[in-house]
């Protein structure tokens, strides 16, 4: 079934990818380029799940998380990380914060796919 | 919250508790307080009314099947009279005993 | 969503990599139809169906993921020792990987659209399916899984919803039963209604690893339990057990590989071929420009600015060529195409051929690999249909029963020379004589030398073949691959030995773009000659009556002014340019010799493509535009002439005929 999914990383090239891999499989896609944006474009509608790059200008992923989990409507809503290997030490920092699923960059399009199909598939 | 309306029993049936909106962990703790009125109101038997039923998820199918536990005990299953195809589809692949889809019925949109 | 053009990129990106795969894919199983137990190439072949299913998933080009998934599950079960790669299940995968060539080239270029599944896919994915339940070791079914799922009560609040697990479990197989355990479920009252209390035991019937089963959950890690029993595996042995030693053997096979190949992805990159085309056209503008300050430089004497434009020319020239190699690729790829196609067609024709490549490092032109591919194989399937005889018939001439055919490249004097040799029984003079005869070709009673008879077969309508077999039905003559060669300023040349075989001989330039020419002056007008073609220059003799005689040989000459109707030349001291090509020569009279130059080709506009004599014109330094001569063209129209002229009198075949051409027709 289609979902609405959330996109936040700060290249542009990621997010073409993500959305290109997604949109594919019928899912609607909104972007935002860093956490701030993400809350700012995160007005109350519904969202089946957030992807989120850890490493961004102005509002981190972690703080993303952070600020995602204060605010009931969201505080459900699944998060997956995309992170680098170079970035693990942040895993557990996230994870304590709530962004349980993670996915190592790069990966292939039909591993995200499937990344999304069994968090709200 | 999914909204819940229980229309009373009529003769020999039970009362039907119809359920509309989505069902997930977003809506569990308002919903579940709600049902806790309504059996505080009417103890039962009920039967259920999904044919309105938007989205539904592990957290909301978890508290249908307490309810049913709570209603007619472990081994009493819970009748489901109409069901929306969303909620059939989680229903059909869990296959849960708890529940008891009427294949009749279940056709509703 | 992605604009229209950034769409395009990736779909062209896509169908390059999916011809690239599919190439390399063939490559693979025609290794493993030799070496069956090769499992690098298993694992390659492996990887490619793997990827092109993959990135055609992005585009959900559904037919063509199917049936690289179906193919890519026969490859795991080859792969894992479970399915033997005999001839027949070689075959049916060389078919898909057509109907998948097929399906790539259908795709449409602006849509990202593919036609829905047509009666050929069905009948191979049924083919495929069909390999598995008859092939001996390929009992592979499904396996019968039992999972115990234990979920922590904070996995709900986090976000994850076991049912979508589930369902994606039920996308790898049947879930043949599945029990919602309840039993940890406390009264309404007391139940906290985000927390999970729910446990699950699913039954899945799958073909699916343990490993695959285990990556379901594993998004989900630290918040569940799983216990994975096999019911029932292949074979009635334990899964474990059937697939370890399998997966043991290939093992060393991957690890030593995988690093390799993520080594050369990486240190490639791709380039789309227009930029490079730009590039080069740029540097071909530079090397203009260059000669063009060079001479102005000159021109002004200052010695300090003549070295400092020296200096620029040097680079310009590094560039240049480091800018050509861009484009050169090895003919190794072109050449790997055709073990598969002397397979098919040797199979057809039911005739057994070694295919022997040498040269394969060759490199050449990125166009002219993917120009010339058709023509060689055109030549292969004639060498293979016509020439090589039946086994029989070498068993009966004293020859192996097995035929020989080569594919040969390699460099000769500034040109690539690809030769196509078999062993087979030569080229039936008499008979292309018979045959030219017969279609008004030739004269009853002229006296060509086998050579030229040869030749004759490239002339536009001409078929030897005694019946048109399945092959040579293709309405494609062997005037076609002639006029291909031309186009790529290449030659072919025959040489035949009754019996022994035959030797297809292609000669082409190593490059489109640039051409190392000698200019010369006819009239006001400049012309340049690719410069090795060219053998040697001398003076004129006052007037010419005839073939001149170069060292005992006559040479037919071609007047440029004359023949492309100059007006009068502009000098009575005028030289000969003698040049050469496949053992022919001619003498072209100019006016002046301008010497070497290296010039940029640039193609002749639509208006003058069929300019005969002409393939190209170039910018000269000094702004002025020279014409490129085909060489080719000026010795076919000599020949041309030759013959029509030639035919009354065969009394002294050479020489009369090119005293004709010479006195009146040029």
């Amino acid at each position: 079934m289609a979902k609405t999914i959330l996109i936040v990383d700060d290249s542009a090239s990621m997010r073409q990818l993500v959305r290109i891999s997604l949109a594919s499989a019928g899912h609607t896609i909104i972007e935002a380029c860093d956490g701030q944006d993400a809350l700012a474009k995160l007005t109350g509608q519904k969202v089946n799940l957030i992807i989120s790059d850890v490493n961004m200008p102005k509002l981190d992923g972690i703080g993303l998380v952070k600020a995602l989990k204060a605010r009931a409507e969201y505080r459900f809503t699944p998060i997956m990380m995309l992170t680098t290997e170079s970035e693990q030490s942040k895993k557990a920092e996230g994870q304590a914060a709530g962004a349980k699923a993670w996915m190592v960059k790069p990966f292939q399009p039909q591993q995200l796919l499937a990344a999304v199909e069994k968090l709200v598939g | 919250m999914a909204s819940l309306t229980l229309r009373p029993s009529a003769a020999d049936t039970p009362a039907c508790l119809c359920l509309a909106g989505d069902l997930t962990i977003f809506e569990a703790r308002d919903t579940h307080a709600a049902l806790l009125e309504l059996l505080a109101e009417n103890p039962g038997p009920w039967a259920l009314d999904l044919s309105a039923l938007g989205e539904l998820d592990s957290a909301g199918l978890q508290l249908l099947l307490a309810l049913g536990k709570q209603l007619g005990g472990a081994n009493t299953p819970l009748q489901v009279l109409a069901v929306s195809s969303e909620a059939a589809a989680l229903i059909e692949l869990l296959r849960p005993t708890g529940l008891l889809l009427d294949l009749q019925s279940v056709c509703a949109g | 969503m992605l604009d229209a053009e950034q769409w395009q990129q990736l779909l062209q990106g896509f169908l390059e990599e999916a011809n690239d795969l599919l190439r390399e894919a063939e490559d693979c199983l025609l290794v493993l139809e030799r070496s069956p137990t090769d499992s690098e190439a298993i694992n390659a072949l492996f990887r490619s169906v793997h990827t092109l299913k993959g990135s055609a998933g992005i585009f959900s080009l559904e037919p063509l993921v199917a049936l690289a998934h179906h193919l890519e599950n026969r490859l795991m079960q080859v792969r894992d020792g479970e399915c033997a790669l005999d001839d027949a299940l070689t075959s049916l995968m060389l078919q898909c990987m057509d109907e998948l060539n097929v399906m790539v080239r259908s795709i449409d270029p602006h849509t990202a659209t593919l036609a829905p599944h047509t009666p050929r896919q069905a009948e191979l994915l049924a083919a495929l399916e069909a390999f598995t339940s008859s092939a001996p070791h390929a009992a592979q079914g499904p396996a019968v899984w039992q999972l115990a799922l234990r979920l922590d009560a904070e996995l709900l609040r986090n976000g994850f919803d076991p049912c979508a697990f589930i369902r994606y479990l039920a996308r790898l197989g049947d879930i043949l039963a599945v029990d919602t355990l309840t039993d940890a479920l406390p009264a309404l009252e007391q139940m906290d209604p985000e927390q999970c209390y729910l446990g699950f035991d699913i039954t899945l019937s799958t073909e699916a690893s343990r490993e695959t089963l285990e990556e379901v959950f594993s998004l989900a890690d630290g918040f569940y339990h799983l216990t994975l029993t096999c019911q029932t595996a292949p074979d009635d042995a334990p899964a474990t057990a059937s697939l370890r030693p399998a997966t043991q053997t290939l093992a060393p096979t991957p690890a030593s590989d995988e690093p390799r190949v993520v080594h050369t992805a990486s240190s490639l990159v791709k380039v789309a071929a227009h930029k490079l085309d730009e590039l080069i056209n740029l540097v071909g503008e530079l090397v203009i420009s260059t000669a063009g300050a060079h001479m102005q430089a000159m021109q002004t004497g200052d010695s300090e600015c003549i070295e400092r434009v020296q200096a620029v020319h040097q680079h310009v020239e590094q560039i240049r060529e480091r800018a050509l190699k861009l484009r050169m690729v090895e003919i190794g790829e072109t050449f790997n195409r055709f073990h598969r196609v002397v397979r098919d067609v040797s199979l057809t024709l039911n005739k057994q051929i070694q295919l022997h490549l040498h040269g394969g490092d060759t490199e050449l032109d990125k166009t002219l690999t993917d120009r010339i591919a058709d023509p060689l194989i055109h030549l292969v399937r004639n060498a293979i249909d016509h020439g090589i005889e039946s086994a029989e018939e070498r068993l009966a001439v004293g020859k192996p029963a097995q035929g020989n055919l080569s594919l040969s490249a390699g460099h000769d004097s500034g040109m690539i020379v690809l030769e196509i040799q078999d062993d087979g029984r030569g080229l039936n003079t008499a008979r292309i004589r018979e045959k030219a005869i017969a279609r008004g070709m030739l004269d009853a009673d002229s006296l060509l030398p086998d050579s030229d008879i040869h030749m004759l077969i490239f002339e536009a309508g001409f078929s030897t073949a005694e019946q048109v077999s399945n092959l040579s039905g293709r309405g494609v003559g062997m005037d076609v691959v002639r006029s291909a060669i031309d186009e790529l300023r290449g030659t072919i040349e025959i040489e035949s030995e009754p019996g022994k075989g035959c030797i297809f001989r292609i000669r082409l330039p190593l490059t489109l773009a640039i051409i190392d020419g000698f200019l010369v002056g006819a009239g006001a007008d400049r012309f340049v000659i690719p410069l090795d073609m060219v053998t040697e220059c001398m003076e004129a003799p006052a007037t010419i009556n005839g073939p001149l005689n170069l060292r005992g040989k006559p040479l037919p000459c071609i007047d440029l002014t004359t023949h492309f109707a100059l007006g009068v030349p502009t000098t009575s001291r005028r030289n000969i340019v003698v040049v050469s090509q496949a053992r022919q020569q001619v003498g072209l009279i100019v006016d002046r010799l301008l010497g070497e130059l290296q010039t940029v080709i640039k193609p002749l506009g639509q208006l003058f493509r069929h300019l005969n004599g002409i393939s190209g014109s170039t910018i000269l330094g000094s702004g002025q535009v020279a014409l490129i001569l085909d060489i080719a063209s000026l010795f076919r129209d000599l020949q041309q002439r030759n013959d029509t002229k030639h035919r009354p009198s065969a009394a002294i075949p050479n020489l009369s005929g090119e005293q004709t051409c010479n006195g009146s027709a040029i």
